[in-house]
């Protein structure tokens, strides 16, 4: 009897509402994560290869992403943009093979782990899925296993210091 | 009818704000010496509120409970910190990011300031240097977790947090991602000088709150522990658990206080800086006149006017005298150590005082029994 009581006054109504607060809280956290999250988003306009087929640079195009300022791309041009949340549009104007000028727009989704992607402009204006258009950019330095919890850097050649003066400056001659 | 002023009124008001007075000769002394302009002055002064007002106002509640000054803020401190240093990892940035820093914290400082709480009621009678070991103490674990603790168990991979060996937190983290965020959101400028209107509203908003949780069951409940811990024990209020939410109220404020302070700032000393800002929050609420047990908003205000008026010039004005500031920065280094010990001291010289004046008045009113 005792028990039933106990736990109905633990199960009492400003338990519910605590709960619900706690809940709304939590909800709110998943939001503001998703909505706050910065990426950073490289539209690149360089030849791609994806699955053994090649798509060729845009020659000429104008490109802004979620209605901002319109850039100018050239063929091996890569610009930055910073954006927050996850979708986005994306509009392009370019020429095509007549030199007629085309719109396209398109919408895209950012994958939420990933900090810095890159957008192909090729890919993206020959209607592949956005998995083959939107990449993940990796550094460089990443890429070669410099960074944290890469390879250590290889360890230098020793510096042979036995040399006789006359091998000191090198083959003098041969500069001249 | 005209009431006249004796010296002993003037005494009183001597003893009771010298602190501040000290501090305003200070300041009209070092003034003409700096040379700063006014405009400069006043937009450093106004900044100086906006980034420390929420910190100092975390101390109210536990000397309206009569636990004095808490030097346990450092503990929400940490707590701010952690959910900054989370949103940075994670690169969230602007007011969602410092929404989402307070969310995080706020669990955080809450069992924080419910363990210090605990230990304030085991320790009671010595809250102050409880509370400022405590700190110490929880200064220790935090950094174990910083240091160790993020990247192997912490999961947190971001290099920008990280440092490069894999784990532990960098020493210091560029905020540039929520840097001036709240305060460039809506921001007026009158003669030159930035007026960040959402910071006001945010100041204001926790001001009319502590003035409203005054007037609460739980607020007058505070008061009546902070004046008498038996009477109230006797009048059936729950004083561990009031001395507990005190405290706990008290690291929440002192974490949102901390995210805001950091995100004005821009940058994280992870060491550091809630060290630093415990000390200096509670220098800045002596300075304005408040004693370990009373404190109120316009001791904030005047506090923070005045202490940070002495940060900015002393340096300027050690330079003018002694062709060095680090003069001035020693000097404002000290001096807000030094006016912790004056208050502490003062307040006891008082509370001794007010003893001895109640126990004469007790044996002249015996006195005077005896002889009817």
């Amino acid at each position: 009897m005792s028990d039933k009581k106990n736990l109905k006054d633990f199960f009492n109504l400003s338990f519910y509402v605590r709960l619900a607060v706690i809940v709304v809280v939590i909800l709110l956290a998943v939001f503001l994560y998703h909505y706050g999250m910065q990426h950073t988003v490289y539209v690149d306009n360089r030849t791609i290869e994806i699955d053994g087929e090649s798509y060729r640079a845009l020659d000429w195009a104008m490109v802004s992403v979620d209605g901002g300022e319109e850039q100018e791309y050239s063929p091996r041009t890569r610009r930055e943009e910073t954006v927050m949340r996850q979708k986005h549009t994306i509009h392009v104007v370019y020429e095509d093979d007549d030199f007629n000028e085309v719109e396209f727009d398109a919408e895209f989704t950012l994958p939420v782990n990933q900090r810095q992607i890159v957008l192909s402009l090729p890919a993206l204006l020959a209607g592949l899925d956005q998995s083959q258009y939107l990449t993940e950019f990796v550094p460089m330095a990443q890429q070669l296993g410099l960074q944290r919890g890469g390879q250590a850097p290889a360890s230098e050649a020793a510096v042979d210091t036995d040399i006789s003066e006359a091998d000191m400056f090198g083959d003098m001659t041969m500069d001249f | 009818m005209k009431k006249t002023v004796t010296n002993k009124d003037v005494r009183n008001f001597l003893a009771n704000n010298i602190v501040p007075i000290i501090f305003v000769v200070i300041c009209l002394i070092c003034i003409p010496i700096a040379g700063y302009s006014g405009q400069y002055l006043v937009g450093q002064i106004i900044t100086r509120i906006m980034r420390n007002s929420f910190l100092v106002l975390s101390l109210l509640i536990p000397i309206m409970a009569g636990m004095g000054l808490n030097f346990g803020m450092t503990l929400g401190a940490m707590a701010g910190q952690i959910g900054i240093i989370f949103i940075t990892a994670w690169n969230v940035v602007g007011i969602p990011g410092l929404l989402l820093a307070a969310i995080i914290a706020t669990p955080i400082a809450v069992l924080l300031g419910w363990f210090c709480g605990k230990m304030l009621n085991m320790a009671r009678g010595r809250e102050m240097i409880t509370s400022y070991m405590i700190s110490f103490f929880m200064n220790g674990v935090y950094q174990l977790v910083v240091l160790y603790g993020m990247g192997p168990v912490i999961p947190i991979h971001s290099d920008q947090v990280i440092l490069p060996r894999g784990y532990g937190v960098r020493n210091t983290i560029d905020l540039i991602n929520v840097r001036q965020s709240v305060d460039s959101y809506w921001q007026i400028t009158i003669g030159g000088v930035n007026i960040p209107i959402l910071t006001i509203i945010l100041i204001a908003l926790l001001c009319v709150v502590i003035v409203w949780f005054r007037k609460t069951k739980l607020g007058q409940d505070m008061r009546a522990v902070g004046q008498d811990l038996e009477v109230a024990k006797e009048a059936g209020i729950k004083v561990d658990r009031t001395r507990i939410l005190a405290i706990i109220i008290s690291t929440v404020f002192a974490a949102y206080g901390m995210i805001l302070y950091l995100s004005n700032m821009g940058t994280l000393n992870t060491y550091n800086s809630h060290s630093q800002i415990g000390m200096f929050s509670i220098a800045a609420l002596l300075v304005g006149g408040a004693s370990v047990s009373k404190a109120s908003i316009k001791n904030v205000f005047l506090g923070i006017i005045l202490f940070h008026l002495m940060f900015i010039l002393t340096p300027q004005a050690g330079r003018e005298l002694m062709g060095q500031a680090q003069i001035g920065e020693y000097f404002r280094v000290f001096v807000s150590y030094g006016v912790i010990t004056l208050a502490l001291v003062l307040y006891e010289i008082r509370t001794r005082r007010e003893k001895a004046e109640s126990a004469k008045q007790l044996a002249d009113m015996q006195k005077e029994g005896a002889r009817a």
